[in-house]
């Protein structure tokens, strides 16, 4: 037995829409994984190279691509909702105003 | 000196980079007729109006600033103004920007319950404010 109705596959909508509605958390989890991962890989391999990391500029970074990729979600109805959009777009903010005001590496 | 001119610009550019992602957002929304669209979100078309106007505040007052330091004279023996009226106008409003945009964000993510957090960083935000001012008119630290 499946543990939630599987969709329609076989057309790119079902593939994305109807995944999402089966399964609510699966675009949220999309963000936050594009989110660590660019995060993540960015401060591991500018520290690998440099010897440190700034992180400030690789939260906002992965931010705003993280942000750039739930824009184009909202394209269509049903693959994500305005409050996560909204948070995507708070979490650019914050992560903006920490950027611009951190101190820099060479200061 | 540094510290002094990097807050004031890093205000200015919070300012521009918030205004900056919610007009490209908006831009999106209206040119692919997006289904889900920012603008529905009553905070953030308040926030982009009131950045406007505190960019337009930021520039009077840096045309005001900028007038005060060039008629300024100094008169032989003199260590410093004895105002430091210049040093008055500009950083609350360049922060103010930041602030804004940071209540935004914040109750956003986190709701009310956690304003005390945002009153301790705004609080942080005016010491420094404070202390980069005295450095920058006195010459000296303010301890």
């Amino acid at each position: 037995m499946a543990t939630f109705p599987f969709p329609n596959a076989t057309t790119p909508d079902g593939a994305l829409i109807g995944l999402s509605g089966s399964v609510p958390a699966l675009p949220i989890g999309i963000l936050v994984f594009s989110w660590l991962m660019i995060f993540l890989r960015g401060t591991t391999k500018q520290s690998q190279r440099f010897g440190y990391a700034d992180i400030p500029q690789w939260a906002t970074l992965s931010s705003l691509a993280v942000f750039l990729l739930a824009l184009i979600m909202t394209v269509v109805q049903g693959i994500i909702t305005l409050p996560i959009l909204i948070i995507t777009l708070s979490m650019t903010i914050l992560t903006g105003i920490w950027f611009f005001l951190s101190r820099g590496r060479y200061e | 000196m540094s510290g002094y001119i990097r807050l004031i610009s890093g205000g200015a550019f919070v300012a521009v980079f918030v205004l900056s992602i919610i007009i490209f957002a908006t831009q999106f929304a209206i040119d692919n007729d997006s289904d889900i669209s920012i603008v529905n979100d009553e905070r953030y078309t308040d926030l982009r109006s009131s950045l406007t106007n505190q960019l337009d505040d930021l520039k009077n007052d840096s045309v005001t600033s900028q007038d005060m330091l060039f008629k300024t004279t100094l008169e032989a023996g003199d260590e410093h103004s004895s105002t430091g009226a210049q040093f008055k106008i500009g950083p609350l409003t360049a922060l103010g920007l930041a602030i804004t945009s940071f209540n935004v964000g914040f109750y956003t993510i986190f709701g009310r319950e956690f304003s005390f957090l945002a009153t301790a960083l705004v609080s942080i935000l005016t010491f420094i404010i404070g202390y980069f001012t005295i450095k920058a008119w006195l010459g000296r630290s303010p301890e």
